[in-house]
């Protein structure tokens, strides 16, 4: 996505206010728009169906304006450059795109932008709390749970989602739960490791 | 990028097919995980630049149950299907199959509705229902119409369903089902995340060393899930044998070689079809 859009999501907050009428408000705005003169880019948006769209990433509430065929992981990545979360295989296989929608684990590359709307999202950044490691990102840490770490956000979220539903996790739960994540190191039994480590921690 | 520039979510079923209605060429999306990598591939059959997702409809997410029988609303995820009590009592074989689809992930998002209307050859959650007897409920702006499964099931990625019609609910019906047992089997190239090469539904009535009745369909190795009437009548209340068994099989993968022809992995396929199915059939039915 662009980012030399005639209205940053910044500049466009800071009009709107943060309210959840924000939304609303815009829509009959924007048509209003059409019947005065608009900028080429605003004429653009407009052909490309963009519309408003209001989440909440990482507890922050976010309202911005996205194409239909954005994927939910390019405007977490592009958008709000929160690049913790990867895009790998790009169809569903993989699990690196994993994310935290409404409380389950899903995968933000095999869903639109659009179908985020009204929901709640947490990605790796948002599990930070301040400049300490979640006891999940602590446990990776200290168990060696990854080699090159490419895969280790996807599998860290794959892994709250899990502690979510299962705070006291079985194995099988745990293979079960992380069987979404392929890791090409194969840090495989590291990676269970530290989910339990972290599973022990939290309780 | 996917050429998607118009973005539709109803929250009910009659604006939704009112929106089918007037677009014609619409993309039902619900959860996205078939349609979304489909776009991304630029297949042939999401080319619609139009989308109606009916992901936020409530109605579609509702389980209905009485003692005769039981309906999944279409938009129904994995997950939820598989928390469901009832399911996993009741349609046993069904919540085996939708246990091994894809992953949690995966599970989150899909929906039983869009597992059916793809219609993949290898859609774990369609033997199951195939032998179950479901019956699905289309739903279009001015009428309402209940098909078979096995009729609305065209071939590979092509079914029944009409381009102003959303697929609702999937019917089963309780009442001839309450005294069989079943099991379901997947073969995969490994656990997770896997593409099904061949999976088995079956589900059987039997007493006293007689088999009363016999229901089974398979998936990935015929073109689309199939169910296989004609075998499953010539063995109801046969007296049930290692031979009888291996008898059945036998007409099984002749009937699948007839179906999907010999392909240059009929040679591995065959052996392990007939194989495992026997020795699951043998295990649940001679013990």
């Amino acid at each position: 996505m662009s980012k030399k859009k005639g209205i940053s999501r910044r500049n466009f907050i800071k009009g709107v206010g943060t309210g959840v009428v924000g939304s609303y408000v815009v829509v009959p705005a924007l048509n209003n728009k059409a019947a005065k003169n608009l900028s080429d880019n605003e004429e653009l948006q407009l052909k490309e169906g963009w519309q408003v769209l209001s989440l909440k990433v990482n507890g922050k509430k976010i309202i911005t304006k996205v194409k239909p065929n954005t994927l939910l992981v390019d405007l977490l990545r592009n958008e709000l450059q929160l690049t913790g979360t990867k895009v790998v295989c790009n169809q569903g296989e993989c699990g690196g795109c994993t994310i935290i929608l409404d409380g389950k684990p899903v995968y933000s590359c095999q869903m639109l932008a659009l179908d985020a709307n009204g929901k709640e999202v947490t990605t790796i950044e948002g599990l930070l709390l301040g400049e300490e490691l979640h006891p999940l990102q602590q446990a990776f840490v200290d168990e060696d749970g990854l080699q090159c770490g490419f895969c280790t956000p996807g599998q860290i979220m794959a892994a709250y989602g899990l502690l979510l539903k299962y705070p006291d996790p079985t194995d099988e739960q745990i293979l079960n739960g992380m069987s979404g994540n392929l890791c090409r190191c194969a840090a495989y039994p590291k990676i269970i490791k530290s989910v339990k480590a972290a599973a022990s921690r939290i309780k | 990028m996917y050429k998607i520039n118009k973005y539709y979510k109803p929250k009910t079923i009659s604006e939704a097919a009112q929106l089918l209605q007037e677009f014609g060429e619409a993309q039902i999306i619900a959860g996205g995980t078939d349609s979304i990598p489909g776009y991304h591939h630029s297949s042939r059959r999401f080319q619609a630049d139009t989308l109606i997702d009916i992901g936020a409809i409530a109605e579609l997410r509702e389980m209905i149950s009485n003692d005769s029988e039981i309906m999944i609303g279409a938009g129904t995820s994995f997950s939820d299907l598989l928390s469901n009590e009832l399911v996993r009592k009741k349609l046993g074989i069904l919540a085996d199959a939708v246990s091994q689809i894809g992953s949690v992930q995966i599970r989150n998002r899909a929906t039983i509705g869009g597992n059916i209307s793809n219609n993949a050859p290898c859609a774990d959650s369609v033997p199951p229902l195939l032998a179950l007897g479901a019956k699905l409920e289309l739903t279009s702006w001015d009428s309402k119409r209940i098909v078979e499964l096995s009729d609305f099931l065209k071939d590979a990625y092509n079914t029944d369903l009409r381009k102003n019609e959303i697929l609702t609910k999937i019917i089963i019906d309780l009442s001839h089902i309450q005294n069989l047992k079943g099991f379901f089997y997947k073969l995969g190239r490994r656990r997770g995340v896997a593409v099904s090469r061949l999976t088995f539904a079956c589900l059987y009535d039997k007493s006293n060393g007689i088999l009363h009745e016999l229901r089974f369909a398979v998936g990935a190795i015929t073109p689309i899930g199939k169910r296989f009437r004609e075998i499953e009548e010539i063995y109801q209340n046969k007296k049930i044998t290692s031979e009888m068994i291996e008898s059945l099989i036998k007409m099984l993968a002749d009937k699948v070689l007839e179906i999907s022809g010999l392909r240059w992995s009929t040679l591995y396929k065959l052996p392990v079809l007939t194989e495992n199915i026997s020795h699951h059939l043998k295990k649940h039915l001679l013990e």
